[in-house]
């Protein structure tokens, strides 16, 4: 049973002329946050396009709160859009901006519904000046405030964070967070994984028009088991507790150099289970302990790459 | 192998440049050369060279017509001056070309924080421009000319005397051709200078000159040779003929008004010349 | 000689818009990195250190001169790497490098040779005798980097250099400018919005905020340890509801002040054995480790604030019903 935010695609694919841009595609979207991600030319904007009714999917389905999403304005009313390149009339004060959104919405109190996404934002201060006068980060709260003015379940988001600064950033990325724990489906695109990380590590990851991995980026590396773990130790004693630990079947090899210990795992499970005891039965201090390619740019580069 | 060989591995690592280093004067020779290939479309494949070589072309076809009309009727059929005012709306064409061809490229494409982060001024930069078009134009005139003039001093008529007046009549061409260079060109650049894309700023170019010609042509058939000697003001195509007039034409009596088209031309020349340098330096980079 | 120097550089575009505001600063060669808000301050001052805008008050040196005075020598021996688009489409790498290289001043010869060369450092091979016009955003960038790197330049201005660019893009981009910086001897000044790129690429930070000097510090001083060690169970391993937990309680009970944080346990780095007790409580309920960490400052600590509200402790009503 579908509820009202869950953002399902079906098989779905879009081509123009001989170019595949998305290739059957199968997700699930819940509540939360998740970054769509993927080298550029991977299909994410089409697969956006898709989502947001732009375009119809030239193959399979796409529905958002189980209403197919193409040709269908209902579908609108759960649905917020914040596209990545749009000219805002300068002219207009954020609030009069906010506030136009909402009665095109129809929404039966529009100032109260604009009220409550420009505190949303935090961008009451500046409502009442001119949109030309903000910066790059007011300008896109004000269009996510736009976007989210009729409470839709479902938020979709093009590179969000392009061009703000740290501040903006951090900004931005709370209140994405807060709307996704208050139980939207926040579909957010970037290229920038430090931020996606930070903000949810629940991802789909698109190559070449088709969806490489879906999930939280952790747990996708995990299931990469034919790549062994790699992990960065400091300990009182690098060679000792090389020597240690070459001696365990989940080890493949170990590099050994003056800022520490290398280990290739073959066996995750076995490998974290036993590493506590192989330290206190030698004797050797383990200072520190670090994956070095759980990160969600070496998740993302394994995808890619494989 | 030869004995004396040795095995290396050669250092294809970042070098440091210990060479010269030119300077200003250099960078700024550089892009005015730079211009003035790309104004006859030199390095930039076929489609480039179409309509500046056309013109230059028809111009020449112009001189060599002229020069053998001049033979068989062995009389001047066209001064050197003459030749540069008749061929003026071709000039006027060309320029629109070359002139928005050495602006826009750099505007529309926002090349110039590249050249502006070089040893090289907006100064230099408008200057470089500006005598990369007036270079092209006295091309443009002169070749011809000198086509002219070999056709005539080398046809085997003349004598060392007619051969000596016709190498002075040919310095008073050329040096009337740099005058129209000049005018035309700085008008061209400035107008060029002021519209990012190419087919704009070739009409803006054209537009002085074009613009203007009803109202000159009808202010110069009126009756009152006050109002005709205005009328003579407003287009840079009869200002130059003015000037022609005084200092070079001994048939017509043009009087005083000849003397300030000269002033007009040079004023002109400087204001545009300025106020192009004015627009490199406001425009953003 | 610092590479830039400047004494309560200010910058005001009119009595109401002040750019820069009493920026004293000095900054050594390297890779430094220049963060901070959107709009005037950043790029103004790339403006001043290129000579583009008289500051309207203070000092400002770069490489040991004056860029308004010297302009033209400060320019010789500077790269300036533009963020916005600014390559003209119908000329090929190698040309448009080559030319660029002749404005800087190398003779012919030298800056054919040198714009080949560049091109090969910044990794453009065949591509470069193509228009570029044609070129990818990474193909772009690197366009950029070469032809402000092809006069051998004694620092380089990067304003945005990973802008557009793909994660794998901008890794190589990242690579690429730690390599000019550290093995090819320039000093680089990086504009970034992106507080992970700085910290991993660059020796040291100036943070202008407001247009005024938020923080000049080497990176390293901004991301030492803190007294704080994280630990963090392996996930989807152990059979048992919850292995942290088990793990924080063990720890209490022996004494050490625990804290959890999403996955992971926070505790005190008090006294060195710490570590051999925490090892000891893992090895003896076999609890599968995944990470132990001393943790670090970061450099986005800089600009979050000090409390961040929520959305109910700011005090935003609950969204209107339909």
């Amino acid at each position: 049973m579908s509820t009202q935010g869950t953002v399902e695609v079906q098989a779905a694919s879009r081509w123009f002329g001989d170019v595949v841009a998305v290739n059957t595609i199968t997700m699930a979207l819940g509540p939360g946050v998740t970054g769509l991600l993927g080298p550029n030319g991977a299909g994410k904007t089409t697969l956006l396009h898709l989502l947001s009714g732009f375009l119809p999917p030239s193959r399979g389905e796409v529905r958002i709160g189980g209403m197919p999403v193409w040709r269908n304005p209902e579908v609108y009313r759960t649905l917020g859009l914040v596209t990545e390149r749009e000219a805002v009339h300068g002219f207009l004060t954020g609030w009069e901006f906010v506030l136009s959104a909402a009665r095109l919405h129809q929404l039966p109190r529009p100032e109260l519904a604009a009220r409550w996404a420009i505190d949303l934002v935090e961008l009451s201060d500046a409502e009442h000046r001119r949109m030309g006068t903000y910066s790059k980060g007011m300008r896109q709260r004000a269009r996510v405030a736009a976007a989210l003015v009729h409470n839709p379940r479902v938020l979709l988001l093009d590179e969000p964070f392009n061009g703000m600064d740290p501040r903006q950033r951090i900004q931005m990325m709370r209140v994405l967070h807060e709307i996704g724990a208050e139980g939207r489906t926040v579909l957010f695109s970037s290229h920038i994984l430090e931020e996606v990380e930070q903000l949810s590590g629940t991802v789909q990851v698109m190559v070449a028009g088709r969806l490489a991995a879906s999930g939280d980026y952790r747990t996708i590396r995990r299931l990469m088991t034919n790549r062994p773990h790699v992990f960065a130790i400091r300990s009182s004693d690098d060679r000792g507790l090389a020597t240690a630990l070459v001696a365990l079947p989940s080890v493949r090899g170990v590099d050994l150099d003056a800022a520490g210990l290398q280990v290739r795992v073959g066996d995750y499970g076995s490998f974290t289970r036993a590493l506590p005891a192989v330290a206190r039965n030698t004797g050797i201090q383990l200072r520190q302990l670090l994956p070095s390619d759980e990160s969600l740019e070496s998740v993302f580069s394994y995808l890619v790459a494989s | 192998m030869p004995p004396s060989a040795e095995s290396v591995i050669h250092d294809l690592g970042y070098q440091r440049y210990t060479g010269p280093r030119l300077g200003r004067g250099y960078a700024v020779r550089s892009l005015y050369l730079h211009s003035l290939r790309s104004a006859f479309g030199l390095g930039r494949g076929a489609k480039a060279k179409i309509f500046p070589w056309s013109v230059a072309a028809l111009i020449g076809l112009i001189a060599v017509i002229v020069t053998v009309v001049t033979s068989v009727v062995d009389e001047t059929v066209m001064t050197y001056p003459e030749f540069s005012d008749q061929v003026g709306f071709l000039t006027v064409l060309f320029t629109a070309a070359v002139a928005a061809e050495v602006t826009t490229r750099d505007l529309s494409a926002n090349v110039l924080p590249l050249y502006f982060a070089r040893p090289l001024t907006r100064t230099d930069y408008a200057l470089a421009k500006l005598a990369a078009v007036v270079t092209a134009i006295v091309l443009l005139l002169g070749v011809p000319q000198l086509l002219m003039f070999a056709g005539t001093a080398f046809s085997g008529d003349l004598s060392l005397g007619q051969a000596l007046d016709e190498v002075v009549d040919l310095s008073g061409g050329l040096a009337f051709s740099l005058l129209h260079a000049l005018l035309i060109g700085s008008i061209g650049v400035l107008a060029a200078s002021l519209c990012r894309r190419k087919a704009f700023a070739a009409a803006l170019v054209v537009a002085p000159f074009v613009v203007t010609a009803p109202v000159t042509t009808v202010l110069m058939s009126a009756p009152s040779q006050t109002v005709v000697d205005i009328g003579r003001l407003t287009n840079p195509l009869t200002v130059l003929m003015g000037v022609r007039n005084w200092l070079f034409d001994d048939h017509s009596d043009i009087g005083s008004i000849g003397a300030v088209c000269g002033a007009v031309a040079v004023g002109l020349v400087v204001v545009t010349g300025l106020a192009t340098v004015i627009r490199y330096w406001k425009v953003k980079a | 000689m610092a590479l830039i120097e400047t004494q309560s550089l200010t910058l005001r575009y009119s009595p109401q818009v002040t750019a820069l505001s009493e920026l004293t600063v000095s900054v050594e060669p390297g890779i430094i990195g220049l963060v901070g808000a959107n709009g005037a301050g950043k790029s103004t001052f790339i403006k001043i250190l290129l000579g583009f805008l008289p500051p309207t008050t203070g000092r400002v040196a770069v490489l040991g001169l004056d860029p308004v005075a010297q302009g033209t020598l400060v320019r010789g021996r500077v790269g300036y790497m533009p963020e916005n688009d600014c390559l003209p489409p119908d000329v090929s790498a190698a040309e448009l490098v080559t030319h660029l290289g002749r404005i800087s001043g190398l003779p012919r010869t030298a800056a054919r040779e040198r714009a080949s060369e560049t091109l090969r450092h910044v990794g453009l091979y065949e591509e470069r005798y193509r228009a570029v016009g044609g070129y990818s955003t990474g193909m772009k960038q690197r366009v950029k980097l070469a032809q402000a790197m092809v006069h051998d330049p004694d620092l380089l201005l990067l304003d945005e250099p990973t802008n557009g660019l793909d994660p794998a893009g901008r890794d190589a981009m990242l690579e690429l400018i730690h390599r000019i910086g550290t093995e090819f001897g320039i000093s680089i000044v990086v504009c970034s919005h992106l507080l992970g790129e700085v910290e991993r690429i660059c020796t040291s930070l100036v943070a202008i905020d407001g247009g005024r000097l938020l923080r000049a510090a080497s990176v390293s001083a901004m991301t030492n340890e803190r007294r704080e060690l994280a630990i963090e169970v392996a996930e989807g391993v152990d059979d048992r509801p919850d292995p942290t937990g088990i793990l924080a309680e063990r720890l209490t009970a022996e004494g050490l002040a625990v804290r959890r944080e999403a996955r992971a346990l926070l505790v005190p780095l008090e006294r060195d054995d710490v570590f051999d007790r925490i090892l000891a409580a893992a090895a003896d309920l076999t609890i599968p480790l995944h990470r132990l960490e001393q943790r670090r400052h970061r450099v986005a600590e800089l600009f979050e604030s000090a409390q961040p509200q929520t959305i109910a402790e700011r005090g935003v009503s609950s969204a209107p019903v339909r």
